[in-house]
């Protein structure tokens, strides 16, 4: 009975009589030539409108522009920048803009999606110079080398400033790296797992040239403090989500200590799988990963273990970092983070980089007058930056926390620009940061 | 020895979810012909699915997967009659196009919907096995034998069944199917409504263990394809034996090898076997279309 | 005179282009634009294989890459970028002629994925390699290229936009050039008959394997071209340049401008990049929409715009034909 009816459902569904059908494909194909008409016109007229429309440039106000990442798979990334360089604009432009020798400006953010694409970089660029932006924000060093490319050109200059932790390589007068150097991690990262005993030291990061850099800084680093490296596998966080072949690799060679991270998600999973091998020692996580999203994912720190890794940036408990993040929520609807935090740290240093140069065209000018927009303490600022060094990078200090058996040990921070014990000792009394601090050998950075 | 084991053990599991994705294309290009780079897509479309019902709807795991697989199976058909069937007849490069049109829809359709950040599905079987000294996830066990049951169940539909059936002899010979009566193209969105509930199934078996992100599509669907083409266009003995092969290839590539050019090894070796049998491994000669 | 008479279509539009630079408002159009004519060039190379031959290579944008790769390394190694371009394309040719030898025994689909392959392994090599290639952050302050001196008149230089944009120009108009004497000459008629019948082809004496193996050669010597140029007039290139995303976005310009005509490749490319930078605003629903128009162009324009520009051109005449016909029939 049911095979019966099967079967007759099967035949109404999946059989038909061969019929002619010639009238109903002539129908089609008229119907498909009248589209045809007028999908012609529409596009004509698309291109038309493509041709003619041009964007006017404005007077009396200072242009700023950013490239990044604001759609497809790492668009928080750029969002965070982004956000954080709009609130400082917003923040300035509600208090009506600055006043550059008796003449009143205010600020423009032209936000560009790349897609962290190298061509849609270079014309995002050009766009933005057209529009006379006087500094352009960036989030990854390629698209900082194709500002870097044109922003030194007679009369068109403009100022770069790159948030990324690499080692400044570049020979460029009007580049500015406004976080703290990955060099500094590594100092301290080692040191720690050092102190803690560890020496055998494992290394599963991505295979760019960020996870190279990572790689030969820690390294270098682990093997003058007496340890030694005993693999060192690549892992591509970005594409893949199975890392079991090359962590079953790595812990044959019997690390007690690895070092791991990339984006947060994939690092999150990359722990758990790490530990579901049985793996029983500790991890340095390098300073893309953030704490809060490995918190979210992996339901709290418990199967993290012993761990070194950068601070969420709300160590700092001081009034204007929560009066910071609040405002932020409220704009956003969103937590800020490192990102957001620095670039608006640096959009703020900037407008007073133009105040104090007392021009707005002249670049040179305004990035010789950069240091004068610091230091600023805990007590004024969400983020203490203390100045910039002579390669061009911001001084501040970057914070960390230590896990012991999945609990969180107060946060730190580490200063890297200091060359003796007295300088450190000043700055401890200059900062009004509510944390202890440490010190690691000079960076040249 | 365990290392060597331990790693055979992943690359099954990673196989056996290339053979599941490469056994839906390979329906699809037998059947229809159509260049489906937007294959993967759909399995990155049903992970999102079952994330979704699982974590709004609360719903428990495997009511989760049917009906994402249910829900799949729908947008497959949809897809097929807007996108590929106006296109029945013409050039094959010109379907191509029309899945690259469909994969940039689906990868930023999900991103707009959801996020571009990756998301975590709730580990259902989260236990662990330890058999002397290799460590087998249970969820990663779960992944092999539904493959295996699901790969079964496949082949008993196709071979024991009218309807499977009809699909084989679609696949076989289009125009002489027509003339015996079958309804073409009822046969070819069943097709493909079956292969992106395959696709699906796959997808929700494995992010558990993974992340689910907008772009895990994309690198899956690529490498479903050279499965394809690696057992042989529409054969499904080939898909499978090709899942596997690429899992163990990658598997033992990345662990013993250079990680980073794993990708190498696994596509380089596609070239050379592809170039020794021009038409794969279980291929027949067919005319040109 | 004739000569003048029969192109004078084109003849006005390369003019219009030699001309188009002093009535744009400023750089970044005319950034869009080279680009555009770069991406022309990548695009019609592909068209020689995938339109003319019939082989759909998908390592199209690993070519393309290796030519940016190999102008970038040679010129910052202070190589004349004239010197360095040719040696670039030609590295292009002989690695994808070697390539050749082995996917050209594939057909169809099975060509197109073994030429896949290639282009991932070309891309994982320009992400890992980091010593050479630079890995992830690819190649930066890549020298423009060098002046040439002329007798008398001093040198030109392409440091400036409006050099770069003549140059980019020159070069698709030569390439278009030397395209059409290609695709008319004995050779190009050898390729097409390929493209249409392989066994028809090999029957009236046609060495069919030799044939694809020469086109996908000249093909990916231009690709290399276009690749060297890239590299030259924008100044930094990186791994994503050799991304089956590239190739797809070739195949995307040639297949919506007219597969198998010269001009359609140029009208593609230059339709979508526009219509791409316009739909910026947009955000993340551009490609949504981008890719919603791409299947309903391609359903209804199967042959593309140039294709859908002959049957409008096909329909005028006929219609004028019919109207002359019932005029001259009045008459009587």
């Amino acid at each position: 009975m049911l095979t019966a009816l099967l079967t007759a459902v099967f035949k109404r569904t999946f059989l038909r009589t061969v019929t002619d059908d010639r009238r109903k494909i002539q129908e089609k194909e008229e119907w498909m030539l009248k589209i045809r008409e007028n999908l012609s016109a529409v596009i004509f007229a698309v291109c038309v409108f493509c041709c003619l429309h041009v964007l006017p440039a404005q007077a009396k106000e200072i242009v700023v522009g950013f490239t990044g990442p604001l759609s497809g798979p790492i668009s928080e990334y750029g969002q965070d920048i982004s956000n954080g360089i709009d609130m400082a604009v917003r923040e300035l432009n509600d208090k009506g803009g600055i006043t550059v020798k008796g003449e009143k400006y205010s600020f423009r953010l032209i936000k560009l999606d790349d897609r962290m694409n190298m061509t849609t970089a270079v014309t995002n660029v050009q766009q933005m110079r057209e529009q006379k932006a006087v500094a352009m924000f960036c989030g990854s060093a390629p698209a900082a080398f194709a500002m870097m490319n044109v922003n030194q050109e007679k009369g068109k200059e403009f100022l770069v400033l790159l948030y990324s932790s690499t080692k400044i390589t570049w020979d460029n007068k009007l580049t500015i790296s406004i976080s703290g150097p990955l060099e500094c991690h590594a100092h301290e990262y080692t040191d720690w797992a050092i102190d803690h005993g560890y020496r055998k030291l494992g290394i599963i990061l991505n295979p760019d040239v960020y996870g190279k850099e990572w790689t030969d800084t820690v390294r270098k680093l682990w093997e003058k403090k007496g340890g030694v490296v005993t693999a060192v596998k690549p892992v591509n966080y970005y594409r893949e989500v199975d890392f079991s072949s090359q962590i079953t690799a790595v812990l044959s060679t019997n690390p007690d200590i690895l070092l791991i991270g990339g984006p947060s998600g994939t690092t999150a999973l990359m722990i758990e799988q790490i530990r579901n091998m049985g793996f029983k020692g500790g991890f340095m996580i390098v300073d893309q990963v953030r704490l809060e999203n490995l918190k979210k994912m992996l339901k709290g720190t418990q199967l993290i273990g012993n761990a070194v890794i950068g601070a969420p940036m709300t160590c700092n408990t001081m009034p204007p970092m929560i009066t910071h993040v609040k405002k932020y929520k409220d704009w956003y609807h969103r937590d800020p983070n490192w990102e957001s935090i620095l670039n608006y740290m640096a959009m703020h240093a900037l407008a007073k980089a133009i105040k104090a140069a007392g021009t707005a065209e002249n670049i040179y000018a305004i990035r010789d007058a950069s240091a004068k927009a610091y230091p600023t303490t805990a007590d004024k600022y969400p983020i203490e930056v203390w100045g910039i060094s002579e390669y061009g990078r911001h001084l501040i200090a970057p914070t960390f926390v230590t896990l012991k058996n999945g609990t969180e040990e107060p946060a730190y921070g580490v200063y890297w620009w200091l060359k003796d014990k007295k300088e450190f000792d000043a700055m401890q009394k200059a900062s009004r940061y509510p944390l202890k601090f440490k010190m690691v050998p000079l960076v040249k950075q | 020895m365990t290392v060597l084991l331990q790693q055979i053990f992943n690359g099954l599991m990673l196989g056996s979810t290339y053979a599941i994705v490469a056994l839906g294309l390979t329906l699809v290009y037998g059947i229809l012909h159509v260049p489906n780079f937007a294959h993967g897509h759909l399995y990155m479309l049903g992970a999102y699915l079952c994330f979704t019902l699982m974590t709004v709807c609360a719903l428990p795991f495997w009511p989760a997967v049917i009906l994402s697989a249910l829900a799949l199976a729908v947008i497959g058909i949809v897809i097929e009659r807007l996108a590929f069937r106006p296109l029945n007849g013409g050039a094959e490069i010109n379907s191509l196009l029309a899945a690259i049109g469909v994969m940039m829809i689906l990868e930023n359709g999900v991103i707009a919907l959801w996020s571009p950040e990756g998301q975590r599905i709730p580990n259902p079987y989260p236990g662990m096995i330890d058999f002397q000294g290799i460590i087998l996830s249970q969820q990663r066990l779960l992944v092999i034998v539904s493959a295996l049951v699901l790969i079964v169940l496949l082949q008993m539909f196709i071979k024991k069944t009218l309807l499977g059936s009809t699909i084989e002899a679609v696949a076989q010979d289009r125009e002489g199917a027509a003339l015996v009566g079958i309804n073409v193209n009822r046969v070819s969105a069943l097709t493909f409504g079956i292969a992106a509930a395959l696709a699906s199934v796959a997808a929700c078996l494995v992010s558990p263990i993974f992340i689910i992100s907008p772009d895990m599509g994309s690198a899956l669907g690529m490498k479903a394809f050279v499965i394809v083409i690696l057992g042989g266009l529409g054969s499904i003995p080939g898909a499978i034996a090709g899942g596997l092969l690429l899992g163990m290839i990658e598997a033992l590539g990345g662990g013993y090898l250079s990680a980073a050019y794993k990708d190498v090894y696994a596509f380089g070796a596609m070239v050379v076997i592809l170039a020794v049998k021009p038409m794969g491994l279980f291929g027949r000669e067919v005319s040109e279309r | 005179m004739t000569f003048l008479k029969e192109n004078r279509l084109y003849i006005l539009m390369f003019i219009a282009a030699v001309v188009l630079p002093f009535f744009l408002s400023g750089g970044y159009l005319m950034q869009v634009i080279i680009l555009c004519c770069l991406f022309s060039i990548g695009a019609l190379s592909m068209n020689l294989i995938l339109g003319y031959t019939g082989q759909p290579s998908l390592a199209h944008a690993g070519f393309f890459a290796i030519g940016a790769y190999g102008v970038a390394l040679l010129t910052k190694d202070g190589m004349s970028f004239w010197l360095a371009l040719p040696l670039a394309a030609l590295l292009a040719s002989v690695i994808g002629s070697a390539i050749g030898l082995l996917a050209l025994r594939t057909r169809g689909a099975y060509f197109s994925i073994t030429t896949m392959c290639m282009g991932v392994i070309v891309t994982v090599i320009a992400n890992n390699w980091i010593d050479f290639t630079g890995g992830s952050d690819g190649i930066s302050l890549i020298p423009a290229p060098s002046p040439i001196p002329i007798p008398f008149f001093g040198a030109i230089g392409f440091e400036s936009q409006l050099a770069k944009y003549y140059l980019a120009l020159a070069f698709l108009a030569a390439i278009l050039f030397v395209l059409n004497r290609l695709v008319y000459s004995q050779k190009g008629l050898t390729f097409m008959a390929v493209r249409d019948n392989e066994v028809l082809a090999g029957a009236t004496g046609i060495n069919t394997f030799w044939a694809k193996l020469l086109s996908f050669a000249l093909s990916n010597f231009f690709a290399g071209i276009a690749g060297g140029l890239y590299a030259g007039l924008i100044g930094s290139i990186g791994p994503e340049l050799s991304s089956i995303a590239v190739t797809f976005n070739f195949l995307i310009c040639i297949l919506v401008g007219g597969i198998a005509t010269l001009a359609g490749p140029v009208v593609g490319t230059f339709a979508m990049t526009l219509l791409l930078e316009k739909m910026q605003f947009l955000k993340g629903y551009s490609m949504v929409i981008f890719g919603f128009l791409l299947i309903v162009v391609i359903i209804f324009f199967p042959r593309g715009l140039m294709g859908g520009v002959q049957d409008l051109r096909n329909k005028i005449q006929q219609k004028w034909t019919l109207r002359k016909a019932a005029d001259s029939a009045s008459e009587d």
